[in-house]
């Protein structure tokens, strides 16, 4: 008789689990299985995700917060482990595929040949394309550039749109592609090329760490915009549900103009630099529309 | 792992002009193999010179020559290349430096800097294997040379240079190899070589994998020509009673 | 020919090896030199082209003193040939381009007249049928032979040899003595450090006998065998001698 209770009990209390949640699938049940969730950052790109101090902080980590902060909150795991992986340009697709993280935070913009390898959460960035020059050089905008050396980073949208528009324009520039954000500021610094094209908020990024900030000037159209996501895995609604969810609670909410400020408008370690960098109408338009579109898809 | 193959992917437009990312290989591969042709070039010749001098009875050449070797062989190659790229032109002549930095296609000047670069370096490896060469042979061959009355210069050159070559030709061959892999530094100041280019079609395609299949089974293919146009010139000069020394 | 005035060489600071030397040969003399061990046979004889250089004393080879600083040894060593016990043939180079290699580069002797010039030595030495071989594939003897034939494609004045048997196998021994026989006949000028006493015997005009670096005896060889001067020489001819009786 008494077992028969305890039976009874049992098989009440797993109907009220199943009824209160469906099942665990993909990603998440991965995290509750394992009891921790790895988060995949950046070295260096500043203000977004970068390491201080063996630490991973910026603008980026900090929504990846919000988004740990919700899976908690979703599996009732207060305790649950955080672990951080570090990932670069070429390694970050890769191990969100393979599960070596959960999901990657930095400044990985959002396009169609990403979105045939990797799911993407509603966009949290949106940057303009654009150049980077000495006050003095003349450099007002693209047009100025024709038959000049210009610096962009090897593998960055910048770097195929720069190419396209010298061969469709006939601009006759000599296109430099340099390794890294650092290494194309350098290349600009010592007189090899007169403009750097890249994003906008990461040429802020470097104008703030040039040694006299005020010699540099961000001009041009914005000749595309991108959209910053983070990348989770391919097919696996429930865990991007969560991811979602946490981030269009945070840009509807106060808090997200204090984290932008702390990380575009004030200094930033490890050096103090300010990015003196106000928020575009692009992204306050996004924020408030949050979608995981690719900016060529919208 | 949910990876999505594609291997169409290198035929496929690249967005800039009428180039499919099949192209962007081709030319990295061109410029993989003139600068590392070019290095191989200057390495060779310099590292003769100065594996010769390690060798000579004078005090001050083989210092010279030692001096080099430890410089050039202990400093990392990428700083090698920083000095090379960013210092060197900042110390010439305003003229020359404007022209240098600004006049020549940045891939020119890049090219020339690499180049520079990576034979000085090799040069300092290929003076350590000619200099073992030399000394791997019998001291009565130079002795049996000067005893007929050559001059410094035609005993190396008729009688030790060629022996000493063909006994090391296994760790030249190494070498050689080597060039083409350390090549690759060019990338980092914007030369588009190979592995350059691999990485661009990678972070361009999102197609990681196959961009860098590709270029492993270039790098294979190309390793494998190499070893086998060193192994054909090393029968080609083979004498009997003469036996190379190991490879690396 | 040759001439040593109070020759001194020493190794380092400490070892004396030369102690003291006066020697003369002359033109077409065959002098034999002999002695234990490390008593400094071969730094003598490497001192007459200046292989080895020494610290006191006078070499002349006729009327060049070859321990003058102006002297341009490269023109002396192409007067003096020298045989080395280990032959020394350049292992890439055919017989025939071990032979005219110096008389082309040095000599500069159009190619077509050295290779007469090798071919008639090689005729000389008994091996014009081996002239496309290379040294790997001859035997000790014959490559001994060739080395010969070098130093002759120079037409050197006189011929040194170190020890040039004492690395062949005995019954190859025969073959180059028989050549350094011929040549010491046709009137050169011979030096040669060897423990033949045979050969030493039969060809020699004069045997020295050196010991820790001084010339203990300078004679003829028939008074080298039969009434030695000195207790060490004749230690030294009952050890070299033993063997044949034995
Ligand atoms: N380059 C050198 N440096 C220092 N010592 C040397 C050198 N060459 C020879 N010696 C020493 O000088 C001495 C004489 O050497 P040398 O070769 O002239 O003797 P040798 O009479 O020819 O002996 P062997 O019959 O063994 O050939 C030996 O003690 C030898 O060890
Ligand atoms: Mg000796």
């Amino acid at each position: 008789m008494k077992s028969m209770l305890r039976l009874g009990l049992v098989a009440t209390a797993l109907i009220a689990a199943g009824a209160h949640a469906e099942e665990l699938t993909g990603t998440l049940k991965k995290i509750k299985d394992n009891g921790v969730i790895v988060i995949g950052h950046r070295d260096s790109s500043i203000p977004f995700s970068y390491l201080n101090n063996q630490k991973p902080i910026g603008y980026s980590m900090d929504l990846a917060d919000q988004i740990v902060a919700n899976v908690k909150k979703e599996l009732k795991m207060p305790n649950l482990q955080v672990r951080y992986t570090l990932v670069t340009s070429q390694t970050r697709i890769p191990l969100v595929q393979n599960g070596t993280v959960d999901f990657e935070c930095g400044s990985t913009t959002n396009n169609l040949e990403r979105q045939k390898q990797v799911a993407f959460s509603v966009g949290i960035f949106e940057i303009g394309t654009r150049l980077l020059t000495k006050k003095t050089s003349g450099v007002k905008d693209f047009g100025d550039l024709s038959g000049k050396n210009v610096v962009t980073t090897a593998g960055t949208t910048s770097e195929r749109l720069l190419k396209a528009m010298n061969a469709e324009k006939k601009l006759n520039m000599n296109i430099i592609s340099a390794k890294d954000h650092g290494e194309s500021f350098l290349m600009l610094e010592s007189g090899r090329a007169v403009a750097f094209m890249m994003d906008d908020a990461l040429l802020a990024g470097e104008m703030a760490k040039a040694k006299k900030p005020d010699d540099w000037a961000i001009v041009g159209k914005p000749q595309s915009y991108e959209i910053y996501g983070c990348s989770l895995r391919k097919d696996d609604p429930q865990f991007k549900k969560v991811v979602d969810d946490a981030l269009k609670a945070t840009f509807a909410s106060p808090q997200m103009a204090t984290i932008y400020k702390r990380w575009f408008q004030s200094p930033v370690p490890p050096k103090g630099l300010n990015l003196n960098f106000p928020m575009s109408q692009e992204l306050k338009e996004l924020l408030a529309n949050p979608t995981d579109k690719s900016a060529e898809q919208m | 792992m949910n990876y999505n193959w594609d291997w169409s992917v290198f035929f496929k437009s690249t967005g800039i002009g009428s180039e499919i990312y099949l192209d962007w290989f081709i030319t990295g591969l061109g410029w993989t193999v003139a600068l590392s042709l070019s290095s191989w070039v200057i390495a060779l010749l310099l590292g003769t010179v100065l594996g010769v001098m390690r060798t000579l009875p004078g005090r001050f050449a083989a210092r010279f020559a030692t001096v080099y070797v430890e410089l050039f062989r202990n400093v990392p190659l990428l700083v090698q290349l920083f000095v090379w790229y960013f210092l060197v032109p900042d110390w010439l002549p305003e003229k020359l430096e404007l022209w240098f930095k600004q006049d020549l296609h940045p891939a020119t000047s890049a090219f020339i800097s690499v180049t520079v670069c990576l034979g000085l370096f090799t040069a300092a490896r290929v003076c350590e294997q000619v200099r073992t060469g030399i000394q791997a042979l019998p001291r009565g061959q130079a002795m049996a040379a000067y005893a007929l009355g050559l001059r410094l210069p035609q005993v190396y050159r008729k009688v030790l240079l060629p022996q000493a070559f063909r006994i090391i030709i296994p760790p030249l061959t190494s070498e050689f190899l080597n060039v083409f892999k350390n090549s690759s530094v060019a990338s980092l100041i914007g030369l588009m070589e190979l592995l350059a280019q691999t990485k661009q079609t990678a972070e361009f395609t999102a197609n990681l994998f196959e961009a860098f299949t590709l270029a492993t089974v270039i790098y294979f293919v190309l390793n494998m020509a190499l070893m086998l146009i060193m192994r054909g010139v090393e029968k080609r000069v083979r004498v009997p009673g003469l036996i190379a020394l190991g490879g690396k | 020919m040759i001439r040593f005035n109070n020759v001194n060489k020493w190794y380092g600071r400490e070892h004396h090896v030369l102690k003291n030397i006066n020697l003369k040969v002359n033109a077409g003399e065959v002098v034999v030199v002999c002695g234990p061990s490390g008593s400094g046979k071969s730094t003598l004889i490497r001192t007459i082209n200046q292989l080895e250089p020494i610290e006191q004393g006078e070499i002349w080879v006729d009327e060049v003193q070859v321990n003058n600083p102006r002297t341009n040894i490269n023109r002396l060593r192409e007067e003096v040939g020298f045989v080395f016990q280990h032959f020394n043939l350049y292992p890439h180079l055919s017989v025939l381009d071990n032979i005219t290699l110096a008389p082309i580069k040095v000599k500069k002797l159009a190619p077509e007249a050295a290779r007469e010039r090798a071919l008639e030595l090689l005729v000389r030495v008994g091996l014009e049928h081996k002239r496309d071989a290379y040294p790997s594939n001859l035997s000790g003897g014959q490559q001994q032979r060739v080395a010969i034939a070098r130093g002759l494609a120079m037409q050197p004045k006189v011929m040194l040899f170190d020890e040039p048997t004492s690395a062949l196998d005995p019954e190859m021994i025969g073959e180059v003595l028989q050549v350094m026989q011929d040549l010491a006949k046709s009137g050169m000028t011979m030096m040669v450090v060897t423990h033949e006493m045979g050969f030493a015997r039969e060809v020699a005009d004069r045997v020295i006998f050196l010991d820790h670096g001084e010339i203990l005896e300078d004679t003829q060889p028939e008074w080298f065998f039969t009434r030695p001067q000195h207790e060490r020489s004749r230690q030294f001819l009952r050890q070299v001698l033993a063997p044949m009786h034995g």
